[in-house]
């Protein structure tokens, strides 16, 4: 039934993670390609399962199809269930495939390199999984795929901006002051960078630059360790966490909408 | 046969969705890059050359909080078009089609390239009309942003009349993809992909629309006399090359043998610049923008009659079920 859809979403999700494998052994990882790559990683798991989801029931209704798709089966819940778990495995199963990947280019790319934590593990894979249920919520409400498909952009825009913001501040509480040489592994996002001296503990402690010109802020530099401020490793399956509870959240409050549209409310 | 206001209407009723979410969509984008530029506008002119608080009266000290704004909308503006297009391009074959409604619009039409046209034209009149707007507006905000400098080509096919004609062709291409898929979502998704590849496209096809007489030269040397930092803002580079002093024009690889072996002959001295081969831009001036955007929407214009001629083509083919 969504056939289409499922190929080129299939096509696409391939195409990402054969990118993320081969980018590491070209020379491309010292270009922008990998970053634009990792663009798509954030953008293509949305996409594909809000046009997955809206299909879902938003076709049926659409094309006047409930009416027997529903018949044909005693419970509506259950076919909801039956439409809806074969595509998310189909998918779902991809996207973990290209979080894995994207890990591996992000290894290569090194630290301090800007990207987001849903461009790579499973919450690739979660982030689909959000989109496809706002779609099949949305699709059940408004009983059209486009406009269906139109609102569920900026929803989605809203969830996937919201998420980073609303945890800011948890994150900023995790970072550590890491030295910019030798790079250290594992850190999965830079905040900035600055001058640290060494600290009596073993660690450093970020010093504030004050300088007017090339020559004094050379001189106030002098002595100083060049450092970055960076969420580590360790921080990544607390954020997942916190992604896993927002992709349970739209499950039941997605979910929930769509089966409370399709059981009280008529096919046409 | 129905009037044109019959056609509005049925346009209206069988796409409100999308009529109301690209209007929605054009008219925020518009009004926040309106307020944008009115709001820079102000404050520069509220500068009377000295400083608001300790900041200096520049435009580049004033407007950097409004930085990352200014960019946002950009990358927005670039991305507007083909979602308009798409938008409303994709349903007006492709519903038909899907929805089996095609074996009863087509006969009741007379001709099916007659029922094309028609379902075309308001959804192309309410597609440039709105993209207009947006595309006015982030044209003046770029202008206010930098107010002193010819922004000429500066985010090319983000602002102006580039921007409209994105959208004609989008819809073009929305209505032919949805004719030969014939169902919706995944004529959206070819769409999209196919917009990508469009937008970087038309963005490379730049120096195509600039006879290579019209180009201008920049060598290294003016390059480093020239203290105002903005002066290139709106040029467009098209290539680079080296040229001896002799005038004779050399490949980037031996210019660097050339700069190699000077520098490996002088030793711990500054070689003699004057000898050493000079790099060469070539580049379009902003001064040529007018030029440019005429150029490329006549060929859009053409690209957007050709796709719909070939979705005419496809319709009058087709099957209606």
């Amino acid at each position: 039934m969504e056939r289409w859809e499922l190929a080129l979403s299939m096509v696409a999700l391939l195409s990402l993670i054969v990118g993320a494998l081969v980018t590491p052994m070209t020379t491309l990882l010292g270009s922008d390609a990998w970053m634009t790559l990792l663009a798509f990683t954030l953008i293509v798991p949305m996409a594909g399962g809000l046009v997955l989801g809206v299909g879902i029931v938003g076709r049926e209704i659409a094309m006047r199809t409930a009416h027997l798709a529903w018949t044909l089966e005693p419970r509506r819940d259950r076919w909801l269930l039956k439409r809806a778990w074969p595509v998310l495995l189909m998918v779902g199963l991809p996207c973990l495939a290209l979080g894995v990947a994207t890990g591996r280019l992000i290894d290569h790319a090194g630290p301090g390199q800007s990207y987001q934590l849903a461009m790579t593990g499973p919450i690739v894979a979660l982030r689909f999984a959000i989109a496809f249920m706002v779609g099949i919520g949305l699709g059940a409400i408004l009983r059209r795929e486009l406009p269906a498909l139109m609102v569920g952009l900026p929803v989605m825009l809203a969830i996937a901006a919201g998420i980073p913001l609303a945890t800011e501040s948890w994150m900023r509480d995790q970072a550590e002051l890491y030295p910019h040489y030798p790079p250290p592994p594992g850190v999965v996002r830079v905040f900035e960078w600055g001058w640290a001296e060494p600290s009596a503990a073993g660690g450093y402690v970020l010093t504030e630059i004050s300088c007017t010109g090339p020559v004094s802020c050379e001189r106030a530099i002098e002595g100083l360790t060049q450092v970055m401020v960076a969420l580590p490793g360790s921080a990544y399956w607390p954020y997942a966490v916190i992604e896993a509870l927002v992709t349970l959240a739209a499950v039941a409050g997605f979910g929930g909408v769509a089966l409370w549209a399709i059981s009280r409310r008529g096919p046409d | 046969m129905a009037g044109p206001m019959a056609w509005l209407r049925l346009a209206w009723r069988l796409q409100r969705w999308e009529i109301a979410f690209v209007t929605l969509a054009c008219l925020a984008l518009g009004a926040a890059a309106a307020y944008l530029a009115v709001e820079m506008r102000s404050l520069l002119a509220h500068c009377n050359g000295g400083s608001i608080g300790t900041i200096p009266c520049s435009s580049s000290f004033v407007f950097q909080d409004r930085g990352g704004t200014v960019g946002l909308l950009i990358m927005l503006s670039g991305v507007l078009p083909f979602a308009v297009g798409l938008v409303l391009g994709v349903p007006i074959v492709a519903r038909e089609l899907e929805h089996r409604t095609a074996h009863l619009a087509w006969p009741l039409a007379g001709s099916r390239l007659r029922w094309l046209a028609w379902r075309m034209a308001p959804t192309l009149i309410v597609a440039v009309v709105a993209v207009t707007l947006p595309a006015i507006a982030v044209d003046q905000m770029l202008r206010a942003r930098w107010p002193h400098d010819d922004v000429g080509f500066l985010e090319y096919g983000m602002h102006g009349v580039p921007l409209v004609m994105r959208a004609a062709l989008a819809l073009g291409m929305g209505v032919a993809l949805g004719a030969v898929i014939g169902r919706l979502l995944p004529a959206l998704l070819v769409g999209a992909g196919l917009s990508v590849a469009l937008a970087v496209g038309l963005n490379l096809a730049v120096p195509v629309w600039v006879l290579p007489g019209e180009l201008a030269t920049t060598t290294e040397a003016e390059l480093e006399s020239s203290f105002d930092v903005n002066a290139r803002l709106g040029v467009r580079p098209v290539s680079s090359e080296y040229r001896l002093p002799d005038g004779t024009l050399i490949s980037d690889g031996v210019a660097d043998q050339i700069i190699t072996a000077a520098y490996e002959a002088a030793g711990a001295e500054e070689p003699d610049r004057s000898a050493l081969p000079q790099l060469v831009i070539h580049e379009i001036p902003a001064t040529r923008y007018a030029d440019v955007a005429l150029r490329e929407s006549v060929a859009l214009a053409a690209g957007t009659l050709l796709l719909a001629g070939g979705a005419g083509l496809v319709v009058r083919r087709r099957r209606a079920g």
